[in-house]
């Protein structure tokens, strides 16, 4: 971005001594909103940024299926693996592949069509099915040559598979900063440890200011997930005492050197934090939602209760103002990643995310959120048309599915399609960076311009490529 | 074969391709149409100035050469020139970059092609090299040759050996036509085995070695498809040696039944021989006695030179008309017929039952040629120029070779303004400057920024006091608080102060947890981890011997000359006397192992290259300041770096060896044992070896299956100036870089270490991006006091502990951060951020010294020096994956992992990739994914969260106050002790008296009045929220 970004190190002197001559020290007394004087101060990193345009939508949920869901079992029906199962494939299979695969398998569930647009889904997913005018479905996915977990996950989050840059969540707080500066802007939910693990929601050579704030982790049940350190140590009117005597000597020792803004800063930082503590576990608990959302999401029901609970919190926080909600179905205690067993694998797996997902579109349209919330649902690969051993199917970059809605975008189509077989990208490929082109678009932000000097040069989410996919868009692109 | 003649005015040249001659109306032409869009559209980026990709279009010496992706217009072919596809924008590549030439400007482009791309005058002739240096690899059974393919022998093939002989040379065409040295010839002629070396002339290669009385013959049964006058392509890889004495003939090969003097006339075979039957070593492709194609007197002394890539190819006919040889692509001119008969008679190769192909001794007149034998291939077709190109650019860069031509190809020459960069210009030895004032100090250090300073009239910043000497100066080395003692030390050290305090910073340097500190630093900038990040995240058992290595190498002030030649190439330096020196040498190369890996890339050759980016890319910004990575895929768009330049260093870092296994899924890295001592046991590092060097070729866009020019290995070119040559053939090349880098001489690495030590003690280099000293790089605020430092520590014998003493005895290092009163305001007016150094800065506690601090200050910390106790805690609570080869994934651990909570300093926490302690990640510590040079500065939320409820920060709150009640009984000593251990100086009596209330309120709160002796637990969670409360203060967490 050609403006100095606050988050930057080693802020003009100058600029700060100005702001600091207009008292916003003082300002800070008067009781207004902490957020707003940090914002005046130019120190909160997360202070809201004007967009390079108009937005379409002003937060995003992504809902990362990790494993590897299998377009060919979901959202891309192709009747010629049926026609043809147990037959050889009859064009080359890729020059890269994990591991050796069969011949063709064909589907073990149906595909319906859907709603007006008549989209097909499989019977995977009865409850997305049902919202199938609202979905834009992209089934000419490619992820280059990422054939394994790792790299995939990571070009699927970052743009890059082995060099470590800042994850899509980190670019956009980077760009537009958050609205409630009493949460973290940037939330991820469960995610894993594995595959990219914190690369995934993390800032790299960003300032740390736009990581993700972790929620839980893959490895152990959302239900006991926090906030770390959200949680006061002693009782609130102890910590507050404790604040105040802090308080009181930074301020002693802030009043000798007005010129260092850093100090004025952490000072803010203090409070700050003191209302985060309350108004965390307000967002993360979500006891006061009415019985009849908790029958939505499928809460405390067995194979729901916790994509249910991530779906729920995730629109909470989102409602809250925090503009990246990353939501993982991830390793090791859900993970899609079925080289044998497809069906009892893909089925468990489905059971859990379906009726939360649908959930999630349903309660957002109802509360009058579809439209500023992007709801983007990925997985890092499909899986092979062919089979590995006899019921699995083996990692696949060369074409999948994911889909995208609200925020802007076009609900009840397809784009691109896949060849006969499900195996290669026919029409119109979508790479990771055009997918992330899209979604900075939608959120008015231009990803040629959204870059980041480091080490030399400038960086961008997208590289040196990416092409905002303008006909899924519901009003036309701006640049 | 020919017989003795005694014409020896013909020589041997080689001939070049002459440009098409140009037309006066084609002058025109060019004149009137092409030229002017040249200039407008491309010159720009392909001209004097920049020769983006390599490509020059300004003059007729770089249209005619081309650029990284080759030969840029093909006169013969003129639609499937690169220019001509580039602007038509039909291809991958579209140019210019952001337009499109108009139809009618492509069409004058075309037609000046077409016409032969003549460039009229004013522009000296040059010489087209031969197409080979360009020209994409096509592998010997590439899909439009397999058909064709009738013989492929590979030395490397074999599974021998070393130095066994070869019974059995198997044929790889699919014809199974392979030699042994039973079948095929007679009796008479039966030839013994040649040798199989695995280290061969052919650039260390695997060969076969032939003498003169080896041979070996393919079975008769399956006779090559060439028969009569058939057209064939013979391709060898070879370098001879003279042959000597009788028989006069050295066979390299024979297709077909060998025909003997007897029946002249009558020819029955394809020969291809050295000819020493005159007294000259002629090599000689014959079609049987009397029918030759020969290369004329002297021509095989060429094969003994060095190794070559000899193609002969046939087409029907008479044997001079018919016949080309090849030497990298370059034809020999004028073949010679039959010196005596003239005769270049078309031959008629037949098959006999008892032969096939032969290699070596074939007829009891013919003995075998000598020397190593790399690859043979046959066809029995004549390949189009492209075909032979591309096989012969596949055996070029396979056997690595290296012509002059592909050496001159690779040169480039850069501009005066290129070269005019600061950095890239010999460190001067500048005067001391006069100044004015001559009171404030007589440092020449000083000197340099005062005299800054009067030019913009302000005034340096008075003296700190003792109290905040002691404190930055203990942090800046040590990286711990001051303890009270040394505190009392100091403060009444009855010495002047600049005395005391030089005896203060010798007492620092001397301790062994200077070199803790300031490992770190280096540690940031080379990324050091213990895990390789990615898919397994495997935990890098052996990677905390380098980690140590570096701590040592401060503590002992190892010359920093030595450093950066022991990393680069510690495993290449001959053996010390002391096994345990050479040890630490070799375990210095894990600087280049410790880098992130994604082993689980199928792709494994991606997977080397990933890693040799990794690592050009550290040695360029951590000794070179340069960002060296930058031009892997283009020219750097801002240094004087081409790609090419890339991709000579890069091959010398691919002819490293970093891996020893590469085993799908489960890649191992290199980790070997070595000797410390003759008593001592055997060591595990984690080191590098060297390989087979090569040269790599471009990877054209980054891409590796896109290849363009070789890239022979060197320095880079603008740094090292004319004449450099290419690298020893015989190794890596690796050591020599280094010590190209630690030399004295080189521009850049004395400069960029000064720096940093600059930058660790003034909290920003004088150079403020300390890892790009390139075009896009900021300038030096005091470019003569950076050269004078930097020749300052080149005299020193690259001490760095000199150069602590030095910039630490400077009244600029003991300034106050309070600005002189005077000045203050012009100051900070005119130079907001302080480049000129008109006070000292306030920096903040980095993630180390603070969490270093918090364990200090409690008097919980574990002061052991290094050790890998942690490492093998972190092996043993991983994912074991592979116990016999120590593969453990680390993918579980993550930042509440039990480890992290050691007592030890930070620096011996084992450092996970994407998994740091909260504690380290939120306050800036570097990612160990990439080279931090300068951490970022946040103020976050999150870390007020942390220092308020984070149990590490409580636990050592809980012991800061224990500590504090047990070192005194009364609660004003207590509140006394507090202050000191924490910010490092005595409470104020106000603050005793507002500490005292806070306790008495807190304690209210909790329940308890002060007329009753409270439970102790209350009495330590009211401590403890004290203590906590001081681990909070702005004066703790910044450093004055």
């Amino acid at each position: 971005m050609s403006l100095r970004h606050p988050a930057l190190p080693a802020p003009s002197r100058r600029q700060l001594l100005r702001q600091t001559a207009c008292g916003i020290g003082h300002v800070a007394f008067l009781g207004l909103a902490a957020e707003e004087a940090s914002a005046a101060a130019g120190t909160s990193p997360l202070a809201v940024r004007p967009s390079h345009f108009e937005a379409r939508a002003k937060r995003v949920i992504f809902l990362f299926m990790h494993g590897g869901v299998s377009h060919v079992d979901s959202f891309d029906p192709k009747p010629q693996l049926a026609k043809m199962n147990g037959q050889p494939l009859p064009i080359p299979k890729p020059e890269f592949e994990f591991a050796a695969t069969g011949n063709l398998l064909q589907s073990p569930w149906k595909f319906s069509r859907y709603g007006n647009s008549g989209l097909e889904v499989s019977e995977l997913f009865p409850q997305i099915g049902s919202c199938a005018d609202d979905l834009c479905v992209i089934r000419s996915m490619e992820n280059g040559n990422q054939v394994s977990h790792g790299p995939a996950a990571l070009a699927l989050h970052t743009g890059d598979g082995v060099f470590m840059r800042p994850s899509m969540g980190a670019w956009i707080l980077y760009g537009l900063g958050t609205e409630n500066q009493n949460l973290p802007g940037f939330v991820t939910l469960n995610p894993s440890n594995y595959h990219g693990g914190s690369q995934n929601y993390g800032a790299a050579f960003l300032p740390a200011a736009f990581q993700g704030t972790r929620i839980g982790d893959g490895s152990t049940p959302f239900k006991t997930a926090k906030f770390t350190d959200l949680e006061s140590s002693r009782p609130s009117e102890l910590q507050r005492k404790q604040l105040d005597l802090l308080q009181q000597l930074n301020r002693q020792y802030q009043s000798t050197r007005p010129d260092d803004s850093r100090l004025e800063a952490r000072i803010q930082s203090y409070e700050l934090t003191f209302r985060m503590q309350m108004e965390a576990p307000l967002v993360t608990d979500f006891s006061q939602e009415s019985k009849s959302t908790h029958k939505l999401y499928g809460i405390d029901e067995e194979a729901t209760d916790e994509f249910g609970r991530l779906c729920l919190v995730a629109r909470r926080l989102s409602e809250a103002g925090v503009r990246f909600v990353h939501v993982n179905h991830s390793y090791p205690r859900n993970y899609w990643d079925a080289h044998g067993g497809l069906k009892g694998n893909h089925e468990s797996n489905a059971r859990k995310v379906d009726q939360p997902i649908a959930a999630l579109l349903k309660d957002l349209q109802q509360r009058g959120l579809w439209d500023e919330t992007l709801v983007v649902w990925g997985t890092e690969f499909g899986r092979t048309p062919a089979a590995q051993g006899s019921d699995g199917r083996d990692h696949h970059p060369h074409a999948f599915t994911m889909w995208m809605a609200g925020g802007g975008i076009k609900g009840g189509m397809t784009y691109g399609s896949t060849d006969e077989f499900g195996y290669y990208v026919a029409e119109k490929k979508v790479a990771m960076h055009d997918l992330h082109a899209t979604i900075l678009h939608q959120m008015g932000l231009d990803h040629t311009q959204l870059t980041y000097r480091y080490a030399g040069r400038d960086f961008r989410l997208t590289d040196v490529a990416g092409n905002v996919l303008e006909d899924i868009l519901s009003t036309p692109r701006t640049i | 074969m020919l017989t003795p003649y005694r014409n020896l005015s013909l020589v041997l040249f080689f001939f070049w391709v002459n440009s098409a001659s140009a037309t006066d109306s084609s002058n025109e032409h060019f004149e009137k149409r092409v030229r002017p869009l040249l200039a407008e559209h491309c010159w720009k980026c392909h001209g004097s100035e920049q020769q983006e990709a390599g490509l020059r279009l300004d003059t007729r010496a770089g249209i005619q050469r081309g650029g990284d992706s080759g030969k840029v217009i093909l006169t013969d072919t003129p639609d499937e020139s690169l220019l001509l596809r580039a602007v038509q924008q039909t291809a991958d590549l579209k140019m210019p970059p952001d337009s499109k030439l108009t139809r009618q400007q492509i069409a004058d482009l075309r037609q000046w092609i077409v016409e032969g791309a003549a460039w009229p005058a004013g522009d000296s002739p040059t010489q087209t090299p031969a197409p080979l240096l360009a020209t994409s690899p096509l592998k010997p059974n590439a899909p439009q040759l397999v058909d064709a393919l009738q013989l492929w022998l590979q030395a490397d093939a074999l599974q021998t050996e070393n130095e066994s002989p070869v019974f059995v040379w198997p044929d790889q065409s699919g014809h199974g036509r392979d030699l042994t040295i039973t079948q095929g010839v007679r009796p008479s002629c039966v030839g013994t085995a040649p040798q199989f070396v695995l280290v061969s002339r052919l650039n260390r290669r695997p060969a076969v070695r032939f003498q003169t009385g080896n041979g070996l013959a393919s079975s008769p049964d399956l006779p090559l498809d060439i028969h009569g006058d058939g057209a064939a392509t013979i391709i060898v890889v070879c370098q001879l040696a003279p042959g000597h004495g009788n028989p006069r003939y050295d066979n390299l090969l024979t297709i077909g039944n060998p025909a003997a003097p007897t029946n002249p006339g009558h020819p029955r075979a394809f020969y291809l021989e050295v000819d020493r039957s005159t007294s000259m070593h002629s090599l000689d492709f014959a079609g049987g006695w009397g029918h030759d194609a020969n290369g004329g007197p002297g021509s095989a002394e060429l094969l003994y030179e060095a190794p070559h890539v000899l193609t002969v190819s046939k087409k029907p006919g008479p044997m001079t008309t018919g016949t080309s040889i090849f030497l990298e692509s370059q034809p020999l001119q004028r073949l010679l017929g039959h010196p005596v008969t003239g005769s270049a008679a078309t031959p008629d190769v037949q098959h006999r039952n008892d032969f096939g192909v032969s290699i070596g001794k074939t007829l009891p007149m013919f003995g075998s040629i000598q020397g190593d034998i790399g690859e043979i291939i046959i066809y029995n077709r004549v390949l189009s120029d492209e075909e032979r190109q591309g096989v012969e650019a596949h055996l070029v860069s396979k056997y690595d070779f290296l012509t002059a031509d592909m050496f001159a190809q690779a040169t480039r020459e850069f501009s005066a303004v290129e070269k005019a960069h600061w950095s890239f210009q010999p460190i001067r030895a500048p005067a001391l400057p006069a100044i004015t004032n001559t009171n404030w100090s007589t440092h020449p250090l000083d000197r340099f920024v005062l005299a800054k300073l009067e030019a913009s009239g302000l005034q340096p910043a008075p003296p700190a006091d003792r109290l905040t000497l002691i404190r930055r100066a203990t942090y800046d080395l040590l990286g711990l608080p001051p303890t009270p003692e040394q505190i009392e030390t100091f403060v009444s050290d009855p010495q002047a102060t600049p005395a005391a305090f030089m005896t203060l910073i010798q007492r620092l340097l001397d301790s062994p947890h200077y070199g803790e500190r300031w490992a770190r630093h280096w540690l940031d900038v080379v990324r050091y981890a213990d895990t390789t990040a990615n898919d397994g995240n495997f935990v890098m058992r052996y990677a905390f011997r380098y980690r140590d290595y570096v701590l040592n190498a401060f503590n002992q002030d190892k010359p920093y000359d030595q450093f950066v030649i022991e990393q680069l190439a510690g495993d290449l330096l001959p053996p010390d006397d002391d096994p345990a020196v050479t040890a630490q040498r070799i375990i210095a190369t894990g600087f280049l192992m410790i880098g992130p890996k994604a082993l689980a890339e199928t792709d494994k050759e991606q997977v080397k290259m990933d890693i040799v980016d990794e690592q050009l890319d550290v040695v360029g910004r951590s000794m070179l300041g340069l960002t060296i990575a930058c031009a892997r895929c283009h020219d750097h768009k801002f240094d004087p770096i081409p790609t090419v330049d890339y991709y000579s260093l890069a091959g010398i870092f691919r002819s490293t060896e970093v891996f020893s296994d590469l085993v799908r899924n489960a890649s191992k890295w290199m980790e070997y044992s070595i000797p410390t001592g003759p008593d001592e046991p055997m060591l595990e590092v984690m080191a590098t070896r060297d390989g087979v060097p090569r040269n790599l070729r471009v990877h054209l866009r980054g891409n590796r299956f896109r290849l363009g020019q070789i890239a022979p290995r060197r320095y880079l070119q603008l740094l090292a100036g004319a004449g450099h040559s290419q690298l020893s053939r015989e190794s890596s090349g690796r050591l020599a870089l280094a010590r190209w880098i630690a030399s004295p001489t080189h521009p850049l690495t004395a400069r960029v270490m000064v720096n940093r030590i600059w930058q660790g003690h003034f909290g920003r280099g004088l150079v403020a991006t300390s890892d790009n000293f390139g075009q896009r790089g900021q300038l030096p605020s005091h470019p003569e006091l950076l050269d004078w430092l930097a020749n300052h520590f080149i005299e020193s014998n690259w001490s760095v502990k000199a150069m602590h003493r030095l910039m630490l005895s400077s009244q600029t290092y003991q300034m106050s951060t309070q600005p002189h009163p005077t000045t203050a305001a012009q100051a900070l007016g005119s130079d907001p951020e302080n480049r000129l150094l008109w006070k000292s800065l306030r920096q903040r506690l980095d993630a180390e010294q603070l969490r270093d601090s918090l364990l200090a200050i409690a008097g919980a910390l574990d002061t052991q020096i290094g050790g890998g106790e942690l490492i093998s805690k972190l092996y043993e609570t991983s994912e074991i994956l592979d116990k016999d080869r120590g593969v453990a994934s680390a993918a579980t651990i993550n930042s509440s992992w039990e480890g992290f909570d050691s007592l030890r300093r930070s620096l011996y926490l084992p450092v996970v990739r994407n998994g740091l302690p909260d504690g380290l990640a939120l306050f800036d510590a570097a990612d160990p994914n990439n080279v931090t040079s300068v951490r970022n500065e946040t103020t976050v939320s999150s870390q007020a969260a942390f220092l308020l409820n984070n149990p590490f920060v409580l636990q050592q709150a809980r012991t800061f106050a224990q500590r504090v009640m047990d070192a005194e009984p009364e609660e004003k000593a207590r509140v006394q002790t507090a202050y000191t251990l924490a910010i490092g100086r005595p409470a104020t009596e106000p603050e005793v008296s507002t500490a005292i209330s806070y306790l008495a309120n807190y304690r209210e709160l909790l329940g308890k009045t002060t007329n009753e002796t409270p439970p102790p637990e209350s009495e330590l969670e009211l401590w403890t929220s004290y203590c906590q409360l001081l681990f909070c203060l702005n004066e703790f967490l910044y450093v004055e």
